[in-house]
């Protein structure tokens, strides 16, 4: 049997012990747990937390290190979310740890930047080593960051004691938590939000997007070119309204280029972030548009759509396989037209810059070969041959890594990644991997919504399983000499089951997400490698005439 | 297709004579004009250019921001990591 098939079993048998049970039922039940565990934990124990923070501070946290004695160090790194929350006074728990009676002592380093930092304006690191007591009762250490005036803070990092169980102190983790889009943690905190809140509203630029959309599929072309430069033009807030205007953008360029406007397609894809989800595919259509005739007078859109409706796709050209393979360029947008070398060179440019990008994107692929059809065009076959040779050797690696990678991600181990690093704020194995050339195939796979939005789900239930496993062993000590306790861990033991059966239901859910994107990963790779070796064997033994 | 050779044998005694005859006027002069019915099909392996485009899809505007905030942590990483290097 799969281990997928495993989880399936698991997940029908002890669903079958909690009939009409839903997720969210499951999640308030366990936090009513939980509640109740820390409760009856909390006189036993002289637990030390420690908070990072500051009341509406200036500065953004990006790194903290903390430790007690000799103990290893905790460490963590904020993400953009995170940072933004203790900015607004948000308090973060980043330790909590049970210690003995007596005498201790904390060293922490606090790296911080101002929000309006450049590249270049050094970082400030504080560093904090004190001795501290701890009692009988809980204890608490948050390390306040200071106000900044100017771009400099006027004291030292704060350390204030308290013993934990204050209510401000309780709202500000809660308001962390809230402003940094981690609601399960925030639930664990407080027992007056136990169930999970909805997700935040999304940005009406999402609306004015798909007008936008239904405008072009009810054939009203210049009103949707309209509205999709509005969209492309107007300022963002957020990560949602700046990611709708590099789509509306690159719709909009897609539009133009199909129109065979190169300078209205150029000027929308342009507008596209360098660095975003959408950036590769503007890098590829400003190479085409570079080809395509440039209006000198700025055209309106209703002259373009015209111009478009006239002209007819010219994806309808049909040409056969035979002449595209001889004259590869001279078909998909630019079919028919006349491309001058200098077009050529400037297509180049933006195709370069594609082409070193990251080689398990299909686009980057083409991107690949779209060089070299480039320099074969322009008549500089040893180049063309050289970089088909290249994008063999390219292709190659990323097919190889891919069967290594795609058992792991199917069995099961690309999970145990996720769950090794739950201490950064960053999702680090997703942004500090997906920079790793070897690791290419973890951007494409969180840019699929589909392996998001399982990806998502499962956290809140990786989470609450933590959370029962930890109450669990905590309580366990207690049960012999106190019946609640007893009580309590008779309740968590069949919570825990049925967390384990939903964690293995949402974790078949990531991978059976992930399995089509691996797969199409394969096969356009595969093709793409087929194209590169077609075409040097061409260059070797040309076709004759 | 014994059986098939049994009930017809005088197409079993024409299979020595395989392949397609064409009888026109004797007179005239013999020309045979092939024209395709189709275009050639495009083959899979050894495409020209992909014709890239961006489909006309609505948005669900919830499951479209978690993908903006993915997005956003990798950026923010990058410009992080770049910050440091410095």
């Amino acid at each position: 049997m799969t281990l997928g098939g495993k989880w399936c079993c698991a997940a029908l048998i002890v669903a079958g012990l909690f009939p009409g049970l839903s997720r969210a039922d499951l999640f308030e039940e366990v936090m009513a747990v939980h509640h109740r565990a820390k409760t009856l934990l909390g006189p036993q124990r002289a637990p030390l937390a420690v908070y990072v923070g500051g009341p509406g501070n200036a500065w953004l946290l990006r790194y903290a290190e903390v430790q007690i004695n000799d103990q290893p160090p905790v460490v963590y790194e904020y993400d953009g979310f995170q940072a933004d929350a203790i900015q607004r006074g948000g308090l973060h728990r980043l330790l909590a740890t049970d210690l003995p009676v007596g005498k201790h002592h904390i060293r922490a380093r606090l790296v911080v930047r101002a929000p309006d930092a450049s590249a270049a304006t050094p970082r400030v690191q504080y560093d904090i080593d004190e001795p501290f007591n701890i009692g009988n009762a809980p204890l608490s250490l948050e390390l306040l960051l200071p106000a900044a005036v100017g771009g400099r803070a006027i004291f030292g990092v704060q350390v204030q004691r308290g013993d934990g169980r204050s209510d401000i102190l309780r709202q500000r983790v809660q308001r962390y938590a809230d402003d940094a889009q981690l609601a399960w943690i925030a639930a664990a905190e407080a027992p007056g939000a136990m169930a999970l809140p909805p997700p935040p509203s999304p940005s009406n630029t999402v609306g004015m997007f798909n007008a936008a959309i239904a405008l072009i599929n009810g054939g009203r072309d210049v009103q949707a070119v309209e509205m999709l430069t509005k969209i492309g033009q107007q300022p963002v807030k957020s990560p949602d309204e700046q990611l709708v205007r590099d789509l509306a953008n690159l719709t909009l360029g897609y539009r133009m280029l199909r129109a065979g406007n190169g300078g209205a397609a150029a000027e929308a894809l342009g507008r596209v972030r360098s660095e975003g989800l959408y950036a590769n595919q503007a890098l590829l259509g400003l190479g085409w548009a570079s080809l395509l005739p440039t209006t000198s007078e700025r055209s309106s859109a209703r002259k373009l759509m015209q111009q478009y409706q006239e002209q007819g796709s010219p994806a309808a050209e049909s040409a056969s396989a035979d002449s595209r393979r001889r004259d590869p360029l001279n078909r998909s947008w630019t079919a028919g037209m006349k491309v001058s070398p200098a077009q050529l060179q400037q297509a180049l440019a933006a195709w370069r810059v594609l082409e070193r990008r990251n080689s398990f994107d299909p686009i980057v692929q083409e991107g690949m070969m779209l060089v070299a059809y480039a320099l074969q065009e322009l008549g500089q076959i040893d180049q063309a041959t050289r970089q088909y040779e290249r994008v063999i050797v390219r292709l190659e690696a990323v097919q190889q890594r891919l069967t290594e990678v795609l058992p792991q991600v199917l069995d099961g181990r690309l999970l145990a990644v996720l769950d090794a690093d739950v201490q950064s704020g960053w999702r680090r194995w997703l942004a500090d991997l997906s920079a790793d050339p070897t690791q290419g195939y973890i951007r494409m796979l969180t840019a699929d919504q589909a392996f998001i939005d399982a990806l998502e789900a499962r956290q809140p239930l990786a989470f609450q399983r933590r959370v029962l496993v930890q109450d669990d062993r905590s309580l366990a000590p207690l049960e012999a000499a106190n019946p609640v306790a007893a009580n309590l861990r008779s309740r968590i033991t069949p919570l825990i089951l049925r967390a384990n059966a939903e964690l293995e239901r949402s974790n078949l859910q990531v991978l059976s997400a992930a399995a089509p994107v691996m797969q199409s990963l394969r096969l356009t790779t595969d093709a793409y490698l087929v194209d590169a070796r077609f075409a040097l064997a061409r260059i070797y033994d040309p076709p004759s005439k | 297709m014994a059986a098939l050779l049994v009930v017809m044998p005088a197409a079993a005694e024409n299979a020595a004579e395989a392949g397609t005859t064409i009888v026109g006027e004797r007179e005239a002069a013999v020309g045979l004009y092939l024209a395709p019915w189709q275009d050639e099909q495009a083959s899979d392996l050894d495409r020209p250019p992909a014709l890239f485009d961006v489909p006309a899809e609505v948005l669900d505007a919830e499951r479209f921001q978690r993908l903006a905030e993915y997005d956003e942590a990798v950026g923010a990483y990058r410009r992080e990591r770049l910050y440091r290097s410095r």
